[in-house]
């Protein structure tokens, strides 16, 4: 067994690991690095539970290998809050809870995570956009309609304070608490995207 | 013998000369991975070295006078989005069917060439490809060849590719479109699933592209995918239909031609018997849409 060597931005933390080349994302996330937010549903691609942002882009963990995550910059659930208090929450993970758009909450971390890319992509989506966004995140609970409505309010919720004051920009910007290094679409540094070029 | 996937050792080569190099030295023992939507549901226990795809420089889609190439690592996620596919009346057909290509999670990881060399009779980016008269480019310790990809697919998880070999681009003939001539051409991906509106592999899924210049079908040709071995290109179905208006009971007549030629099984997705008659209705209905999209 050949140890490899994987330098990986965690939450924008920098971590290196000496990992087994059949080590799962969602192992090392979890058993490694103790970020237990990222769940094992399936460990077969279809549930979605395992959903973080690598790179800018939502990515299942458990269909991946850790060593394949080299260079990347990696956001679990752990890391939309850093300092764990609510007011500290993003604003989709508010709307979740505003909407009670959780129950056991199994789905919540990879749907949150989810949402967060589209919403990136797309600040103002439709709910079909929405279903269609989240069709890879199997909810047992809630029947999706909660979840979209959340989805939904925290969308408006962030355009709304897109287009504040600069002021108010600010403030938000401080309360989603997001740490500085994390997942920024279109600044990328790691090679596996570098080298895959533009398309 | 080995019975769990416990790969020994991870290789993410530089290029795809070093990759070739590598698989060459011990074929039995490597196994290319890419996305791993595949690989890793399937944890293949003779995969004892892997080779990553991803630092091969194989991410690009390029339109070159005459030529889409995609390279094999780019994703299915970044067909579905790219310019000049989505411009094309007819290389659409391409992100049509990678936005029906398992779930957004799946499609941000899984690649073109995953697609094609894992062999599944019903891999939607296949269809398409066949539809568009792909060829592959493919890289091996003898150099570069190049193969229309309907040669490509030989049986169940089976293609022609060799000892040592990959598949580094895909290469789509794109028409030029000259909207000052009657000439038209266009496309259209259709894919029948358990619950139409979830995310599964396909029941049936149907490609087609279509050549009308002054109210007549000059050329067509119509990819069917889950209905045989290998994914396949449907001659009969080209010939009901070339020199033909596209009337309702021609476009039927290719369908009933298409669906003679299927090789269907039955399974938990549908029976034999099924899958030939909605082999008849979905190439009628992609046929009556690129029609639609030709005269748009
Ligand atoms: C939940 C889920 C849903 C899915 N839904 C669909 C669906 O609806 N339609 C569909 O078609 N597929 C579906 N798939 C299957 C899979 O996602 C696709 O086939 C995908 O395109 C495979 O690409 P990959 O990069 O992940 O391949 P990998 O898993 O990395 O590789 C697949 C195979 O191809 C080989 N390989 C990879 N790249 C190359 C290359 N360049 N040259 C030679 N060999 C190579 C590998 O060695 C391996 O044998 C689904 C998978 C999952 C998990
Ligand atoms: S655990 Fe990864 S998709 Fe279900
Ligand atoms: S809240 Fe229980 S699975 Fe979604």
């Amino acid at each position: 067994m050949t140890a490899v060597t994987v330098k990986l931005t965690v939450n924008g933390r920098e971590v290196e690991l000496s990992l087994e080349p059949h080590e799962r994302l969602v192992d090392v996330l979890r058993g490694r690095l103790g970020l237990t937010g990222t769940k094992m549903g399936c460990g077969e691609g279809e549930c979605g539970a395992c959903t973080v942002i690598m790179d800018g882009q939502a990515v299942l963990s458990c269909l991946m290998l850790a060593v394949q995550a080299e260079g990347g910059d990696i956001l679990t659930i752990e890391g939309l809050a850093p300092d764990g208090s609510e007011a500290g929450l993003h604003p989709l993970q508010k709307a979740f809870v505003a909407e009670a758009a959780i129950q056991c909450g199994y789905c919540t971390p990879g749907m949150i995570l989810t949402a967060k890319t589209l919403l990136e992509r797309d600040p103002d989506p439709t709910p079909q956009v929405v279903k269609e966004a989240i069709a890879g995140n199997i909810c047992r609970c809630t029947g999706y309609d909660k979840p979209v409505k959340a989805i939904l309010a925290a969308a408006a919720e962030m355009r709304a304070a897109a287009q504040g004051t600069t002021a108010a920009a600010t403030v938000t910007a401080a309360a989603i608490g997001a740490p500085e290094a994390v997942a920024v679409p279109g600044n990328v540094s790691t090679t596996t995207v570098a080298e895959r070029g533009e398309s | 013998m080995r019975t769990t996937f416990r790969p020994a050792a991870y290789l993410r080569p530089g290029s795809v000369e070093e990759a070739v190099r590598i698989l060459t030295e011990e074929p039995e023992r490597c196994r290319l991975i890419a996305g791993g939507t595949d690989l890793l549901v399937q944890k293949p226990a003779e995969a004892e070295i892997l080779v990553d795809v991803a630092g091969l420089g194989l991410g690009k889609i390029a339109l070159t006078d005459g030529h889409l190439r995609v390279g094999a690592a780019v994703t299915v996620a970044e067909l579905e989005r790219a310019e000049p596919v989505l411009r094309h009346p007819c290389l659409t057909i391409l992100a049509e069917a990678a936005g029906m290509l398992g779930t957004p999670g799946v499609r941000n990881r899984a690649t073109i060439g995953g697609n094609l060399c894992n062999g599944s009779p019903a891999a939607d980016l296949a269809v398409a490809a066949l539809a568009l008269g792909a060829d592959v480019e493919i890289t091996g310790p003898h150099g570069v060849r190049r193969m229309p990809l309907t040669d490509f697919f030989r049986d169940v998880n089976l293609t022609a590719l060799e000892s040592g070999e990959m598949v580094s681009v895909v290469e789509v003939p794109v028409e030029p479109l000259d909207p000052t001539t009657a000439a038209r051409a266009a496309g259209a991906f259709f894919k029948l699933r358990r619950h139409q509106s979830s995310v599964d592999i396909a029941t049936v899924n149907v490609a087609t592209v279509l050549y009308l210049d002054g109210g007549v079908i000059t050329d067509a040709r119509v990819a069917l995918g889950a209905v045989a071995e290998v994914p396949f290109v449907s001659e009969a179905a080209a010939a009901a239909l070339a020199g033909h208006e596209p009337l309702d009971e021609v476009l039927r007549a290719a369908g009933a031609a298409a669906a003679a030629e299927t090789r269907p099984i039955s399974d938990i997705r549908a029976s034999a018997e099924y899958r030939r008659e909605m082999t008849a209705v979905l190439v009628r209905r992609a046929l009556e849409e690129a029609v639609r999209r030709c005269r748009a």
